[in-house]
């Protein structure tokens, strides 16, 4: 038994299904449900940093017009701390006690009649404290730091020896700054308990885990917890934690007994939701007067909340992108008064790549070689610490065909070699080599008896494009056009999937959906082989296929007959399979994992009187195994590449020094890339299916951000000769 | 709130009267700002979009009347070639949705020393005309910024129109923004040149937006304007330096101090070669 050879609808562009609902504003985002007497929460945030309530008079916001209840420290039962996740720990729980960790932590929820009553009642709430002195930065000497939180540092060889064998090093300390994930949707709750069961609307990554959580929290079972979340106006991971506002809407809504929706302002997803954390990162490098790296040395601290925890280990990447006999990396943390940090868009690797990949380009510089071939001569033919063969590697192809679309090999070699009017024009690089990722996955495939399949998962769609491509490799496998296939996906009441982060959900879940549909086929096949009335009576398996939207014989296409007509003969409305998919073990493969490779070719124009940085062109390849859909892959390449342009010369979001308060967390004063900021992206895919994974994918959601601010930083100093070890390049870093 | 909407602009100024407390409200691309963010909550709100008068302008003896209330899409659309200058900085302002809202009379009502379009204003030797109940009156721009986000309106007046000259010589505009688009300006500067005239002013680098009247003294009397030839690189650096010294910039988030003033020296030197190419062109084909 197998299934249609390649159709062309894998892999195609095809536009996403779920488009037209989305522009026509019938895509139910979470702050668009609402539920018949449902109530309205709005939060009151702390205004210092740390330190303890010492009064909390909520009389004024009690009184105020439709105010139903007030939550404070006080009226909040004690709420046991969410669960250990596969990504760590959850959030503490929300209002148990009068400490302050930072400024902008939830002090009280109002909720009332409208959300406009609920706001003006929160500004009614008189908080007292008795502020303490917050730690706010690293070199603070109280700071509690933690050294190498995740076992992750890695010693290779004898570093001190490597380095004191090369002909050349480099030594430096780069800085890259907070940066808030803001997507779009503003993040949102609405909850609604009908006795024990609890139904909750969340703005989350990964419906299953907010499940757990809840029904952890409030001691309810799994079963009757149910989180929908079937579409998201962006996460970028803000969405992979159930935050402490998730909780206090939960415990609203069975205070007032009615539904209660929350949903964050723009300044409060700057404190609420998490952000990228700021860091330091010192790298050296020694390489012998060939070329050849003998030692890359790389530590790492950033900077964690007090009381919570997130896996950020900037320095782990460069143990394993370049074939490096003598290699330390190490990663550290400092505690402060800051809002929890959380997973960004390529979380470590976005700042770690920087670090390495601008020192790459000193190191360069300092050898007088070309950037791209320092690289070449460093590539990781095999698994630099495995020692195992890639499970795919195009990294190569990525450098080739980059450099030939970008024109690199017409770059002068030397800085400031051209200028055009009082522009100077420069041509930078890097190379990215993203870490694999993969979690167990179920999912359901149905056909149903109009012929047609659904596939039924609770993993969501983020926004990257995973209702197209389980439609489209449903289809594919089931031999169905794309129209008679249907997701339905995010309610964590379906088949258990991973969280839609990691750049990992696209295989897990998609092998998941290729085994339910294996699984189906199968049963499908039983049915019709022990049925006299079937034209596939008695068939070997082997000789049928699934095409046509049903069973066929191969090469004989006349005869078979159609999902619809199987379950139609034999009384069935529908007939389903469930399908899993578990990661693979390097070892059992004798293979390493690969994750996705890639390389930017960025070209920067930098107004020699006025420090300002244009990026004028970038030139992408990647190699992300098999690409299920050309079109909704290279969205995510050309997204990461503009997020990677952000980082590089505008995010930053900036912390009062005294006070901890975030000085720009609107839209307005945190920037982000415009229209008129991006230029035209080239994106291109290269490399073969990886070995390693049922479908041959390699997830791409971040590898395209991860690298552009090298790239970007290494065409500045093309540009101009002046090195910026710090993001992001404002206009005063380049005079 | 009360939502006042009155039709024409008598009826406007009668209002405004009574509820001085009113606020007006065109293109609302500052007023809704203020109001979702509670950092205002006024008694009413006095809606401007329908009085017809405000939304025109017309043209004699060389002079533009620019109604308060024309957007700067229909101003960049319909009064780009003879108000270039104004034109340039309305094209800098926002986004289109932005543009297609806000109007020059908001802009003047927000008074920020960063809006757009104020050293246009200023440089050109544009006149403010207010109306109240009381009658109307025409102010020189300069005597309209009064402070931070403060100006000369008395709170029965609005804001009319503004009377601008066409341009019949070099007219430039130009800012600074962190960014290609829907950026504030981290500094910004204009410069008018026609004939007898010389006009420069800075945005974003002071409380309020200033000319520059040294610098515009120094072009007046050392420009050669009897014979244009282009002009030496020691003309323009002092020039720069004069548009320099008059700021008195703050650090923000946007940019350091120092950084502005440096950089409206550069805006300076620059804008002063286009604007008197410009000029040296419309010189030579009248003569
Ligand atoms: C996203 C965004 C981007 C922006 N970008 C820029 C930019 O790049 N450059 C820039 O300069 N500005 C910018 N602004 C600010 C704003 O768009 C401008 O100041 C615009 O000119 C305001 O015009 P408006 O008609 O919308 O004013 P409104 O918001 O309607 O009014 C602004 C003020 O003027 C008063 N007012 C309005 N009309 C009158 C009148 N006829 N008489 C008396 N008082 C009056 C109002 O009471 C209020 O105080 C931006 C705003 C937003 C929201």
């Amino acid at each position: 038994m197998s299934t249609a050879e390649d159709l062309p609808v894998l892999g195609a562009p095809v536009d996403r299904v779920d488009g037209p609902l989305k522009v026509t504003g019938q895509a139910p985002y979470p702050s668009d449900v609402d539920l018949p007497g449902q109530a309205h929460a709005a939060l009151v945030q702390s205004t210092i940093a740390a330190g303890r309530i010492t009064d909390l008079d909520t009389t004024e916001a009690e009184k105020a017009p439709g105010v139903l209840a007030v939550l404070t420290h006080h009226t909040v039962p004690r709420l046991p701390r969410g669960p250990m996740t596969s990504l760590g720990v959850s959030p503490p729980a929300p209002l148990q006690d009068d400490r302050i960790r930072h400024h902008g932590q939830h002090v009280a929820l109002v909720v009332a009649e409208s959300r406009e009553q609920a706001t003006a009642a929160a500004r009614l709430v008189r908080v007292e404290y008795a502020p303490a002195d917050p730690v706010l930065d690293f070199d603070d000497p109280r700071a509690v730091s933690v050294d190498d939180p995740w076992g992750l540092d890695s010693h290779r060889g004898d570093v001190d020896a490597g380095l004191a064998s090369a002909d050349v090093t480099v030594d430096a300390v780069y800085t890259t700054p907070d940066n808030t994930n803001n997507p779009l949707g503003l993040f949102s709750t609405l909850a609604a308990w009908e006795g024990e069961r609890l139904t909750v609307y969340d703005a989350t990554q990964w419906p299953a885990m907010v499940r757990e959580t809840l029904a952890e929290v409030f001691g309810v079972p799994e079963v009757s917890v149910r989180v929908l979340s079937p579409f998201l106006g962006g996460g970028f991971g803000a969405g992979l934690r159930a935050w402490p506002h998730v909780i206090l809407a939960v415990q609203a809504a069975r205070d007032v007994g009615r539904p209660v929706k929350l949903v964050l302002t723009r300044p409060q997803m700057f404190t609420s939701v998490g952000h990228r954390p700021k860091g330091v990162q010192r790298v050296r490098l020694g390489a012998t007067a060939d070329a050849t790296l003998v030692a890359i040395e790389h530590h790492s601290t950033s900077l964690l909340a007090v009381e919570d925890d997130d896996y950020e280990p900037f320095a782990a990447g460069s143990a394993v992108a370049y074939a490096c006999p003598h290699v330390v990396t190490a990663d550290r943390q400092v505690r402060a008064n800051v809002p929890a940090p959380v997973s960004m868009r390529a979380p470590a690797h976005a700042q770690g790549n920087f670090a390495l990949e601008s020192a790459m380009d000193e190191l360069a510089c300092a050898l007088d070689v070309d950037p791209l071939e320092l690289r070449l001569r460093n590539h990781a033919d095999v698994h630099p610490a495995l020692g195992l063969p890639w499970s795919s590697n195009a990294l190569r192809e990525c450098y080739a065909v980059g450099a030939e679309r970008f024109g690199w090999s017409r770059r002068p070699a030397r800085p400031r070699s051209r200028r055009d009017g009082h522009w100077l024009v420069g041509q930078g690089m890097a190379g990215v080599s993203y870490p694999w990722y993969q979690a167990p996955s179920l999912a359901r495939v149905t056909v149903t008896a109009d012929g047609g399949a659904t596939v039924a998962s609770s993993g969501m769609d983020i926004g990257t494009g995973t209702y197209t491509v389980l439609t489209q490799l449903c289809a594919h496998l089931l031999g169905l056009p794309l129209e008679q296939v249907r997701s339905d996906l995010g309610d964590s009441d379906l088949p258990e999937a991973p969280q839609a982060g990691g750049s990992g959900l696209t295989s897990a879940l998609g092998s998941a959906v290729a085994d339910a549909c294996e699984r189906l086929l199968g049963a499908l096949l039983e049915l019709v082989r022990d049925d006299p009335e079937s034209p596939l009576h008695g068939s070997d398996p082997e000789d049928v296929v699934a095409a046509g939207g049903g069973l066929r014989r191969r090469g004989d296409p006349g005869r078979g007959e159609t999902y619809a007509a199987i379950l139609a003969r034999h009384g069935r409305p529908q007939l389903g399979a469930d399908g899993a998919s578990t990661p693979a073990q390097p070892t059992e493969l004798g293979m390493a994992l690969a994750g996705a490779f890639g390389a930017h070719f960025a070209e920067v124009r930098v107004d020699e009187d006025l420090g300002l940085v244009r990026v004028s062109r970038v030139t992408t390849v990647i190699d992300g195994g098999r690409i299920l859909n050309e079109k909704t892959a290279r969205s995510q390449v050309i997204g990461g590449v503009i997020g990677g342009i952000g980082m590089a010369v505008f995010e930053d979001t900036i912390t009062d020094p005294t006070t901890g308060r975030i000085a720009n967390a609107t839209f307005g004063d945190y920037l982000v890339p415009v229209h008129a900021d991006v230029p035209d992206l080239d994106v291109t895919f290269v490399g073969e299916p990886d070995r390693a994974s049922a479908l041959g994918v390699k997830g791409v959601g971040e590898v395209g951000l991860v690298g552009v601010a090298a790239a970007i930083a290494n065409a500045v100093h093309h540009a101009t000769g002046v090195r910026v070890r710090s993001l992001p390049i404002t206009l005063d870093a380049l005079l | 709130m009360d939502f006042l909407r009155p039709t024409t602009l008598d009826e406007a100024l009668a209002v405004k009267a009574q509820r001085p407390d009113a606020v007006p409200i065109a293109g609302g691309t500052d007023v809704m700002v203020e109001l979702n963010f509670d950092h205002r909550r006024p008694g009413a709100l006095l809606d401007l979009t329908r009085i017809g008068e405000l939304a025109e302008w017309s043209s004699s003896d060389g002079q533009i009347s620019l109604g308060a209330g024309v957007s700067y899409t229909r101003l960049i659309g319909e009064l780009g070639d003879v108000l270039p200058g104004l034109a340039m900085a309305a094209r800098t302002v926002g986004s289109p949705q932005i543009r297609n809202r806000g109007t020059v009379g908001g802009n003047l009502g927000a008074a920020s020393p960063a809006g757009d379009t104020h050293p246009v204003l200023l440089a050109t030797g544009a006149r403010v005309e207010l109306a109240s109940v009381r009658g109307r009156r025409t102010l020189a721009a300069e005597d309209f910024y009064t402070g931070v986000k403060r100006n000369a309106l008395e709170p029965d007046e609005l804001i009319t129109a503004v009377h601008l000259p066409i341009a019949t010589g070099g007219e430039q505009f130009a800012k600074i923004g962190t960014r290609n688009a829907m950026v504030i300006a981290v500094c910004s500067f204009a410069i008018v040149l026609r004939d007898g005239h010389a006009g420069a002013a800075i945005g974003s680098a002071a409380p309020t937006p200033r000319r520059v009247a040294e610098a515009e003294r120094f072009l007046l009397d050392e420009l050669p304007w009897d014979a244009p030839a282009p002009l030496a690189d020691s003309f323009k650096r002092r020039f720069a330096e004069l548009v320099a010294a008059a700021a008195t910039p703050i650090d923000d988030v946007r940019g350091s101090a120092a950084y502005r003033t440096h950089a409206l020296g550069v805006l300076a030197r620059r804008t002063l070669t286009w604007a008197w190419d410009t000029y040296r062109g419309s010189a030579r084909a009248c003569a």
